[in-house]
Parts: structure tokens; C-alpha cells; sequence
């Protein structure tokens, strides 16, 4: 210790080369784990990237949706009626109205998870109860427990006609998970919709027209998830059984993991190419620190200190250094990666992060810190080791 | 200096002493390169408070024994090389611990029996002239605390670096640094003292001074001093050995030998010695 305090300036030169090694390393390492895992949080946290919608209008029979169903990627499905009839007019209070697209959800579903749990809905969502994206909310100034009015209207024997109903908002999607103007309905309401479109009447509602058949239209599109990334592959090619062609995020979810990998490769080479030269740098400085000393430790050994003891003194002070230099350079890179995040915050979700690295990752950057200083110092002892006690003595 | 060869001493063995404290016979060390060196120890022995100086030219080799002696140097053989710290009565066979590779022994005994004055001194530059000194008593285990301080000030006092003791190495002069060794070679009570050298880098003035104290401060001490400058060693003080070298035959090594020197006033000759005639002590 008190060695160290009197070569300071080598101990304070060798803390920071150190930290001049460490700080971007961990720069790297955190923009690594910042960015691919926001991004991979993103995309496992939007439900979008696990669905799977099927190409043009089709009919589909509940049969499918049972076998579909039963695969053991598929996490939850759901029909939707054909897209033309989809839409509702939308009105409230002081807002000029307009068109948002419908869709059917049902307890479960993946897209509106966040939903259902803010609203603590446990059941399947009444005729009235309406779940809507962000820029609806936006445009139609709702929130959570908002009541407008539904239209949807139909042309019948030459004539418009419109049904009315009054709807309640259960809650709202943020933008990230449905970036349009989005209503989601129960598939019942869903489906009366279409059959009003169609000419029948609703008595529920309280909506005239002919009589509905007993037999229901087939569903013409559905929404698919999977369980996780990796399936959405799987079931896309289990689709193609029943002549369905689904659109995926295939190209997103390939994105990150070249991302992540090309990080993990360029951190990789970083580390490699300057820890390379980091290391010889401070194994350099220890071979000069350890001649230097080489008088020093001779006359200890001549003092009766054993190699053991010699070699533990050296190794303490490099692990001084590393320690030192861990904490100098884990203070810059917080400092670092606070700055970054603050920076780029506003296209930051909360918790999510540009540059970010786990207090696991910081300890084991330490560890390994004081391990590679430790090593170089003894790299510089060895040098020492294989020299007879007697000779150190009176070379200098 | 022109100095005769002194004639080997055949099958003489270490003295059989009660008092003695380090015993070698036939004690060899060879080292490689160029024609190569071999010393060569036939029989040598070191009372308790005997004074012995080995003088030679240099690098004829009083280094060579004296770190053998300090146990930091592996000899090639040796029939007994043997050590017995003041006041112990058991032998330390050093030969043997060097064979068998226990150089923990070595540590202990040179942490607690020896004191070792080098030529420039050997202090540690990061430590205070005080902790400098003091350190072979913080080595030595058990050494009490209040005999350290004690000692710390009579030494101090004793050798004139009372004042220095709160300074670095670096900011004191040479002399007064050899004279911080002496103290440090002396602060844990040693069985024996060893110093390479000790006034080599000094002076003459404060050579004389420096080597005075030292005899002074070893009164009840063993000591062995290597030097080259003869003329400083008094035969009533010493037992004086000479390392001295002939050169060997083409091919062989040097050949250094240990002998010992009965009268120095006469200009520091041997008398000289048929072959295979033992020498009068």
C-alpha cells in the first residue's frame, strides 16, 4: 500500500489506462445490451410480431379454427368478419366523427394483454364494451370509461340506413401495439355488424331488417399468435395445410437477432483487438513496475519473505489497480449511459434504455477487471520468479 | 595487486566447535559461461562472536559464499553446510534443506537469524528510514514491540541517523543510508550478520567511519565481511579468509579457493604452503 502511494503517478497512470480501456468497453457492451434488448423487448412485448393474419379474404369454418387452435405454437386465435364490413362510424360529443376499424377480441388476447389487466377484465367483453387504439382515443378525446356512439350503416333497397349504438370505453391501446385507428369489439357485436351490413336484422339491438339464417357466414379472416418468435415460423408453414398463406414479422424479428448478433460480433472483435493491446499494455507496465522493483523485492526475499508472499504483494497492488480502474470507469460509463438514455429518451419507452448494463454485468466487468490485472501482473512476475534470489540484488 | 596464489588446503574438514554457529566442508558452487567458475569451500567455520573477513579480489567470489552463507544461493554440494542459530542447539542442515526443495526453512532463519548489509545499502525506497530499519523486527515473529523501539534508538543514536529516521531513502546521502543498513541488519538480534561489500560505495573518510561502526555494533555479534580493500581489515579483528582464483587449465573452469590467511601485517600473504601440506592456523 504504501509502495503504491509512493509511485503514484504510475498507479494513478496505470488506473487510468485502465479506465481508458474499460469506459468503452462497457459503452459497447451497454449500447449492446441497451438497444438489442429494448429492441427485443419491443418485439416480444408487442404481440404484432407473434401474429399471424392470413393473406386476401378466405372462408373459414369453425372446424379450422379448433385445429388451428390445437397446434401447440398457437397461443390464441381469433375470426374477424371481411374487412370491407369491419368498420364502424365512430361519434363523440364535440369531435367531428369518422371511421375506425373494427376488430373482434376475446379474453386472452395476446394484443390487448396490457388491456384486459388495466381494466381488470376477467370476461368476455359485453356488446357495448370497446377497447380503442390510441390515435381513436386521440381523435375522439376518450379515455378509459368514455361513452360515445357506434354507427355502422348499410344500403337497403335503394335507401341508407343506419343502426345506432351507444358504446362505453374499457380502455385504451397505446400506439405501439396498434398503431392505427382500432376498435376492438366482442365477436359477437363483431359479427352483427356484418350481418346488419348484410340486410338482416338484429333484434338485440334492436336493428330491422330480414331475417338472419340459422346457418353462420363463414369467418373470413382471423388473427393468430404464437407462443413465442420462434414459433411463428412453424405455424406459418402449419398454415400453408389449409392453403393459407399468413403475413408475419418474420423481417423484424430477423432484423434484431442480426443486430444482436452483429453487436455481439463487433463487441467481440473490440474486445479482442483492445483488451488484446490493453492487456499487453498492462502487462508491459507491470514487467517496467516489477524491474523496477526487482531491487525492492530482492532485498524483501533477502529479508525472508517467501516468493508466495512477493507474488501476493505484486498481485495485491494490480488488483488494487483493477479495483480502482473498475470503480473510476463503471462511475463514467453510469454517468455515460445515463447521459445517452437522456439523450435519445424521447424515443424510449419507461424501462427501456440505449445503453444499459445489469449490476450482474457491472460486477462481472469488475471480477474480470481485477482478474486481467492481476494476470498481467503476473505475466511481469513470472519474469521475476525464475530469477535466483541472489542475483536481483545487485544488478542495479 | 599481485597477490600469489594460496595453496589449497587438503582434507581439511570445518572445525569441531562448541561455539560454532555455521560449519562448511567441501562446499562447491560452479557457475556456466565463458570458461566457467568453480569456488570451492574445503573447511570453514564461523564462531559464536567470531569476526571473519573475506577478502579477494573482485569477482573472485566473496559474493558467491557470502550469499550461500545467506542462504539465497543454491550450492552445487556440499559434505556439510550446516547452520545453528545462537542459543539452539539443534544443526540446520542447509545442504539438505536446499535438496529437498524447503526454502520456507531458509525464509524463517533469514527472517529471524540473519542480518545482511549490502553493498549500497538495499533500503526500500517506498518505506521511511524508521520503518526501513525496523522492518526485520516486524518480520522477526514475536519480536516484542518495546524491545523494537528500544533498539530502533540505540542503534539510531548509536550510528548518527537519529534525525534521519522520519525521511525517505532518497533524501538522505549515501553514507548515512549504509549506516540505516547496519542498523537494519541489526535491529532483530541476529545469530549472524553478513555484509557484502559494506563500504564500497563510500568514501574513504566515511568508509573508515561506516566500518568502524559496524565492528563496533557487531562486538558480540558473528559477522563475515566480504571486501576488496585489505587494508582495511586488522588481523585482531578478523579471522581473515581470501577467495582467491587461479585460472584453470584449457577448457576447465576457474577455480576459486576459501583459504585462510594467518598474518595479514605482512603485507596480506600467505605463507606459502607445499602442495598437499596443511596450513598452520
Amino acid at each position: 500500500m504504501r509502495r503504491y502511494r509512493h509511485d503514484w503517478l504510475y498507479s494513478f497512470c496505470s488506473v487510468f489506462s485502465m479506465i481508458a480501456f474499460m469506459v468503452p468497453m462497457l459503452t459497447v457492451l451497454g449500447i449492446r445490451d441497451g438497444i438489442v434488448g429494448t429492441l427485443t423487448r419491443r418485439l416480444l412485448d408487442n404481440p404484432r410480431n407473434l401474429e399471424l393474419s392470413p393473406i386476401g379474404t378466405q372462408s373459414f369454418k369453425p372446424e379450422f379454427f379448433e385445429e388451428v387452435a390445437g397446434h401447440p405454437d398457437a397461443a390464441f386465435i381469433i375470426p374477424e368478419t371481411r374487412a370491407i364490413s369491419a368498420t364502424m362510424n365512430l361519434m363523440a360529443e364535440g369531435f367531428p366523427s369518422f371511421d375506425g376499424d373494427l376488430s373482434a377480441t376475446a379474453p386472452g388476447d395476446p394484443l390487448l394483454r396490457e388491456a384486459y389487466e388495466a381494466s381488470a377484465l376477467d370476461r368476455p367483453l359485453a356488446v357495448g364494451e370497446i377497447f380503442v387504439s390510441q390515435g381513436v382515443a386521440e381523435k375522439l378525446g376518450l379515455q378509459a370509461g368514455s361513452r360515445l356512439e357506434g354507427r355502422v350503416g348499410r344500403r337497403r333497397q335503394g335507401r341508407d340506413e343506419y343502426a345506432r349504438l351507444p358504446l362505453e370505453v374499457l380502455g385504451v391501446i397505446p400506439r405501439h401495439v396498434t398503431p392505427g385507428y382500432n376498435v376492438f369489439c366482442s365477436l359477437d357485436l363483431m359479427r352483427m355488424t356484418e350481418d346488419y351490413r348484410s340486410g338482416f336484422a338484429i333484434p338485440e339491438l334492436g336493428w330491422d331488417g330480414a331475417e338472419r339464417p340459422l346457418e353462420q357466414a363463414p369467418f373470413s379472416r382471423f388473427r393468430l399468435y404464437s407462443r413465442d418468435l420462434d414459433g411463428v415460423e412453424r405455424l406459418r408453414v402449419f398454415l400453408l395445410d389449409f392453403q393459407v398463406n399468413a403475413v408475419t414479422q418474420a423481417a423484424q424479428i430477423r432484423l434484431v437477432q442480426d443486430l444482436d448478433h452483429s453487436f455481439t460480433v463487433v463487441f467481440l472483435a473490440l474486445f479482442v483487438v483492445v483488451g488484446g493491446g490493453a492487456f499487453a499494455s498492462a502487462a508491459s507496465g507491470a514487467i517496467d513496475q516489477v524491474a523496477k522493483m526487482r531491487r525492492s523485492l530482492s532485498v524483501l526475499a533477502l529479508l525472508g519473505i517467501s516468493k508466495f508472499r512477493l507474488l501476493v504483494f505484486t498481485a495485491c497492488q494490480s488488483a488494487l489497480t483493477g479495483l480502482l480502474a473498475t470503480i473510476g470507469a463503471e462511475a463514467l460509463f453510469l454517468l455515460l449511459a445515463k447521459t445517452l438514455n437522456a439523450y435519445f429518451g424521447d424515443s424510449l419507452g419507461a424501462g427501456e434504455a440505449v445503453c444499459s448494463l445489469s449490476a450482474r454485468k457491472l460486477a462481472a466487468a469488475a471480477i474480470l477487471a481485477i482478474l486481467f490485472m492481476t494476470a498481467a501482473s503476473g505475466c511481469a512476475y513470472t519474469s521475476l520468479a525464475d530469477i535466483e534470489p541472489s542475483e536481483g540484488m545487485r544488478d542495479l | 595487486m599481485n597477490v600469489p596464489e594460496s595453496q589449497p588446503v587438503q582434507g581439511r574438514g570445518p572445525e569441531k566447535r562448541d561455539d560454532a554457529i555455521l560449519r562448511c566442508q567441501n562446499l562447491v558452487k560452479t557457475r556456466q559461461g565463458g570458461p566457467g567458475y568453480r569456488l570451492r569451500v574445503d573447511g570453514l567455520t564461523v564462531g559464536q562472536g567470531e569476526h571473519l573477513a573475506l577478502i579477494g579480489d573482485s569477482g573472485s567470489g566473496k559474493s558467491t559464499l557470502l550469499d550461500m552463507i545467506a542462504m539465497i544461493l543454491r550450492p552445487d554440494s556440499a559434505d556439510d553446510f550446516s547452520f545453528r542459530p545462537v542459543g539452539q542447539a539443534k544443526w540446520h542442515d542447509l545442504w539438505g534443506i536446499w535438496r529437498r526443495g524447503r526454502y520456507a526453512v531458509f525464509e524463517t532463519l533469514r527472517r529471524s537469524e540473519l542480518g545482511y548489509i549490502m553493498q549500497t545499502g538495499g533500503l526500500l525506497p517506498f518505506l521511511s528510514v524508521a520503518d526501513n530499519i525496523t522492518l526485520p523486527a516486524d518480520l522477526k515473529p514475536g519480536f516484542p514491540r518495546a524491545e523494537k523501539r528500544g533498539r530502533l534508538g540505540d542503534l539510531s543514536a548509536a550510528l548518527g541517523i537519529a534525525h534521519l529516521l522520519g525521511k525517505l531513502p532518497s533524501q538522505i546521502s549515501v553514507g548515512e543510508r549504509q549506516r540505516c543498513a547496519i542498523a537494519r541488519a541489526l535491529i532483530h538480534g541476529p545469530s549472524l550478520v553478513l555484509a557484502d561489500e559494506p563500504t564500497a560505495s563510500l568514501d574513504p573518510p566515511t568508509a573508515d567511519r561506516v566500518f568502524a561502526l559496524l565492528l563496533e555494533l557487531c562486538r558480540d555479534s558473528s559477522l563475515v565481511v566480504s571486501t576488496h580493500e585489505h587494508g582495511r581489515v586488522r588481523t585482531g579483528q578478523f579471522k581473515v579468509w581470501r577467495v582467491s582464483c587461479s585460472p584453470g587449465q584449457e577448457g576447465q573452469p576457474i577455480e576459486a579457493r576459501v583459504s585462510p590467511i594467518v598474518d595479514l601485517a605482512k603485507g596480506g600473504l600467505p605463507p606459502v604452503a607445499a602442495p598437499g601440506q596443511g596450513l598452520m592456523h
